[in-house]
């Protein structure tokens, strides 16, 4: 449903994004993670067409998102990081307007819907320049999700809102899933945890890891990742390696050269790149790379959002 | 055809939320009170003059006047605003092209300029009732009236495509359509021939044959590809920003 290939953005001469690549099924919700600054706004503003990418693709359903950007409009509801509103009209005239933006038919039970899934229906004559922070956010919810869109596009969905909107709005979130393809952006991990399938983490304009919700807390809280590139037998390696105390798992990577490429997974607390490379040479082989990669995931880590207080489990 | 209504659908929708924009803020009663108020105040002076002629011929180029300074006020927020406050932003990811954006604006704040412009019909009646009873003139000045203040619109929202500041907008509008309005007088340094471009630039120039009660069709061409050109200008713009950012 969302395709990212290579995607470079500059902004004059600095980096945004620098070679952005994942993709989302139809019905996955998949958070990109990361700290402020990362390249998260960017990426959702390319998706949408608002932006053009300086190189690289993005296709959501099939559609280039700058080559047939309105056919990709068509099929999207975004919400935008400070959910910029017009102040001046009431909540039903604004959704009545993003309604006829979007030609939704039938227009009005299209409108009430939207209304009530975002809990809004009850201020809908109420001027949006006299909302509160949190009911902004729930009519800008309720423009993105405005004739049912195949896929939806929330930056920081949950910014500003107190503990008991922002597990309304992760539960409402979670309630939209299912057929509708959701990519949200958030700097909160338990966030990630609750509502994602799929978490895509960024940090200086680049994809540093594309994983389960669950792994990937593995990872951070304190697992290791050691990537190796051997010269040697497929299976061999990998089951010596698969031996080596402390390993949980070995995940082959391509192939490049003739070099075998894996990334090993240790229990928290075990440094084994020793034992690793201990290993390969014992076996024989030829041992031409070893890094840790637990550690640019503990640097993110740290800038994340790691804990939350008062905010009740969606 | 399918595609031709969406089109128009798109373009009313901006529309109709524009006027509504206009309908809740007090920017366009403010505008338009001014407006009758100082033109009205202008048309007694004429008619209550010794020597007044039952005619709008003699207050024509003060309305214009008028006119060119009050409409920038109207239009510095139509683009300005969207920006600043990143509605822009969203608006743009809506299935709706520039172009109808531009459009649909432009049609709301031509709207608003007409129901600006209807309270002014009592001086025909008045001119009448003074005894002036050729239709014509009144047509023609009307007629331009319309395609002037439609002009001035036009280049308003092009100011307001240029800047992020409301302000900054408004004060470029009237900036614009005053160069515009005084080209006209640069043709007698200039060589012949660049004179008579920049002179036929004019907006003024042109405007003053429908107040002599002649219409003529390159006065009515003239101001309806200028109108297209400055819209054209500010889809251009608002094109060339996202490419920029």
């Amino acid at each position: 449903m969302i395709e990212v290939r290579d995607l470079t953005k500059y902004y004059g001469p600095k980096v945004a994004l620098q070679g952005v690549s994942f993709e989302a099924e139809r019905g996955d919700i998949l958070g990109l993670l990361g700290p402020n600054g990362a390249g998260k706004s960017t990426t959702m503003r390319i998706l949408t067409g608002y932006l053009p990418p300086t190189s690289g693709t993005a296709r959501i359903a099939g559609f280039d998102v700058t080559e047939s950007s309105l056919e990709v409009r068509r099929r999207i509801g975004y919400l935008p990081e400070n959910v910029p509103l017009y102040t001046d009209m009431t909540v039903s005239a604004y959704l009545d307007f993003v309604a006829r933006a979007k030609a939704v038919s039938p227009r009005r039970a299209s409108v009430e819907w939207a209304m009530d899934a975002a809990r809004v229906d009850h201020v809908a004559g109420t001027i949006i320049g006299r909302l509160s922070k949190g009911y902004r956010q729930r009519v800008g919810l309720a423009q993105a999700i405005l004739g049912d869109p195949e896929v939806l596009i929330l930056d920081e969905p949950t910014v500003g809102l107190d503990p008991n909107q922002i597990s309304e709005t992760r539960q409402l979130i979670k309630a939209l899933g299912g057929d509708r393809t959701i990519i949200l952006s958030t700097h909160i991990l338990p966030e990630v945890s609750m509502v994602c399938n799929k978490v895509v983490i960024i940090s200086r304009g680049t994809v540093v890891a594309v994983d389960t919700p669950d792994a990937l807390t593995r990872r951070l809280i304190g697992a290791d990742r050691v990537a190796v590139a051997v010269r040697g037998p497929a299976e061999a390696v990998k089951s010596r390696l698969q031996g080596v105390p402390g390993v949980l798992s070995v995940s082959p990577s391509p192939t490049s050269n003739g070099v075998l490429h894996f990334e090993v997974d240790a229990e928290p607390g075990h440094d084994i790149r020793e034992q690793v490379a201990a290993a390969v040479v014992e076996g024989g082989w030829g041992l031409q790379e070893l890094r840790s990669q637990g550690l640019s995931l503990e640097e993110i880590f740290l800038q994340l959002t790691t804990s939350e207080e008062g905010v009740p489990v969606a | 055809m399918n595609a031709v209504r969406l089109g128009l659908n798109a373009v009313s929708a901006v529309t109709r939320k524009e006027l509504y924009s206009y309908l809740v803020s007090p920017m366009a009663y403010v505008v338009t009170a001014v407006f009758l108020l100082v033109n009205g105040f202008i048309f007694f002076l004429i008619i209550a003059s010794p020597q007044a002629e039952a005619s709008l011929r003699p207050m024509l180029p003060t309305t214009a006047f008028l006119l060119l300074l009050i409409i920038p006020v109207l239009t510095m927020r139509l683009l300005a605003e969207e920006k600043s406050t990143g509605t822009m932003e969203l608006l743009m990811t809506f299935p709706v092209t520039d172009s109808q954006v531009v459009l649909g604006k432009f049609l709301a704040t031509f709207v608003v300029y007409l129901l600006m412009l209807a309270p002014t019909l009592v001086y025909v009646v008045i001119i009448r009732a003074f005894g002036g009873n050729e239709w014509g003139p009144l047509l023609s000045a009307y007629l331009g009236l319309v395609l002037l203040g439609a002009a001035f619109i036009a280049v308003g929202m092009f100011s307001s495509s240029l800047a992020r500041n409301q302000i900054v907008a408004g004060v470029l509008g009237i900036g614009l359509l005053l160069l515009l309005w005084v080209m006209g007088a640069a043709s007698s340094v200039l060589g012949p021939r660049l004179s008579s471009l920049i002179a036929y630039l004019s907006l003024n120039d042109h405007f003053m044959n429908f107040g002599q009660g002649v219409i003529d069709l390159k006065d009515v061409v003239f101001y309806l590809s200028f109108i297209a050109g400055a819209l054209f200008l500010t889809v251009r713009v608002l094109e060339s920003s996202r490419w920029r950012a």
